[in-house]
């Protein structure tokens, strides 16, 4: 099989990672931070050593500021209930996926918070200066996907904080951590979401959020932690505040093997490989004219991820055809971003998605091309 | 006799005293990660333990890394005094 579904979640994930996620599970999984026993403590270093690995990862000084999540839609979630307030105001993008657009929708309905999502160009693109112009005096929040899941454009999110230093942004980083360098504090994001199961190479029920200093989330959950137990109230402080129950220790083990296999390749040679890849896919299937690319169709301003359609031809239906046909696995439809497709003019049929990793090779890229092709053809 | 007076920190949760751990490391400052004594009244299981002659260094770098301390006591033969930071 040639998997070309990464925006998803990636496959394969490095041996390290499965390898970390068995020995965690055979030889540390007590429950960390409850009980004083030697495998709790052996537990609660093991996952003091993945929060450490992954705030080192993102440069996050204090990696008491980073929690851990199921995934990327529980972090969203988490910052945008624990941050907004009935009457706040917020700017994000037509970009944006349905974790930041539905809890959106939902604080709307049942707080009468208001957002604005501004519109992006049909390559997408956004311009940081149609973010300024959006504020009001209550916006409270700017979110903003660090690249959109359906086309892969990368958004200017440095360029929209340096016009609005003193709002908090907050990044949905699902399509981006482990592909682009990020460091919090030189792209100046105030609230980092992401999931650990995608980029990352973590195992799926993995995620996180970073929440800078100075800004204090209400908690969703509240519950166990080991700390502080004779209160009824959570505990005030990270990461107990916003991390109730116990936590997904052989995911996060794993997570942490993905973050140090990320470290050991560099992000630079993941980022140039992916980059070689993108470029071949784009040129294999520029020219022909009944092939659409949707986005930026450049590799310097996108992900690895592509949006193709076929003019005539339904996307779930070329989808079908890979994985039955070419044993290529991919995504179609609308990728839980509609607002997305309607940016890039491709609603509401959506399209046919081909995202890679570091793990795909020039040769599964070809193929893939010549598949795509022969479709477009109508030969299959 | 001052150095051998030994002090016990406690903090508000694990990852507090795995920090101190790590940080202590960084600047070899020697501290031993304990259960915490029975007598003291905490949530959080572990503790850390040190020779009176580092506990000036050690609250240096608590202050320095922002590391929130709950309480710090003076150990003497069985007994456990809780003393003030400075
Ligand atoms: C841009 C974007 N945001 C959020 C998510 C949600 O991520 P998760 O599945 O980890 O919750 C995804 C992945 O599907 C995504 O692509």
């Amino acid at each position: 099989m040639i998997y070309l579904d990464n925006a998803a979640t990636t496959f394969p994930k490095p041996d390290a990672v499965w390898e970390a996620v068995i020995s965690c599970g055979r030889e540390k999984c007590g429950n960390p931070g409850r009980s004083g026993h030697r495998l709790a403590a052996a537990a609660a270093r093991e996952l003091f050593a993945a929060r450490e690995a992954v705030a080192g990862f993102f440069h996050i000084a204090d990696s008491s500021r980073l929690i851990f999540t199921a995934n990327a839609t529980s972090a969203l979630n988490t910052a945008l209930y624990g941050l907004l307030k009935e009457g706040d105001h917020v700017v994000t993008s037509s970009l944006e996926h349905n974790s930041v657009m539905r809890p959106l929708h939902a604080l709307r309905q049942r707080l009468g918070i208001e957002f604005t999502a501004v519109s992006c160009s049909p390559r997408g693109e956004l311009d940081p200066a149609d973010v300024q112009k959006a504020l009001r005096p209550e916006t409270r929040l700017v979110v903003l996907t660090h690249a959109s899941n359906v086309c892969g454009a990368i958004l200017p999110v440095r360029e929209a904080k340096a016009l609005l230093p003193e709002i908090p942004l907050l990044v949905d980083a699902a399509q981006t951590a482990g592909v682009l360098p990020i460091d919090v504090q030189e792209l100046g994001i105030d609230l980092l979401a992401f999931s650990g199961h995608k980029g990352l190479f973590g195992p799926m029920g993995t995620g996180g959020l970073y929440t800078a200093p100075g800004l204090q989330l209400a908690p969703l959950l509240q519950g166990g932690t080991g700390s502080r137990s004779e209160r009824l109230e959570q505990p005030a402080f990270l990461p107990d505040l916003l991390e109730a129950g116990t936590p997904n220790l052989p995911g996060l083990s794993g997570l942490r093997a993905g973050v140090e296999f990320l470290a050991q390749q560099g992000i630079a040679t993941i980022r140039d490989h992916e980059m070689r890849l993108t470029r071949l896919l784009l040129d294999g299937l520029a020219g022909h004219d009944r092939i659409r690319i949707h986005g930026p169709a450049d590799p310097e301003r996108q992900t690895a991820v592509i949006s193709v359609t076929l003019d005539g031809r339904d996307p779930g239906e070329i989808a079908r055809t890979l994985d039955r046909e070419f044993s290529i696995a991919c995504r179609a439809s609308l990728h839980c971003a509609p607002l997305a497709h309607q940016t890039l003019g491709t609603y509401p049929q959506g399209t046919v998605r081909l995202s890679m990793s570091v793990f795909n090779t020039e040769e599964e890229i070809q193929e893939a091309v010549r598949a795509l092709r022969a479709i477009a053809e109508g030969n299959l | 006799m001052t150095e051998e007076t030994a002090y016990v920190l406690i903090l508000p949760s694990i990852h507090y005293v795995l920090k101190v751990e790590k940080e202590a490391k960084a600047r070899s400052i020697p501290i031993e990660l304990i259960p915490t004594p029975r007598q003291i009244s905490t949530d959080c299981g572990m503790a850390v333990e040190l020779r009176g002659d580092h506990r000036e260094p050690l609250l240096r770098m608590l202050l320095e890394k922002d590391i929130p301390a709950e309480a710090l006591f003076r150990r003497s033969e069985k007994e456990f005094e809780e003393v003030p930071f400075k």
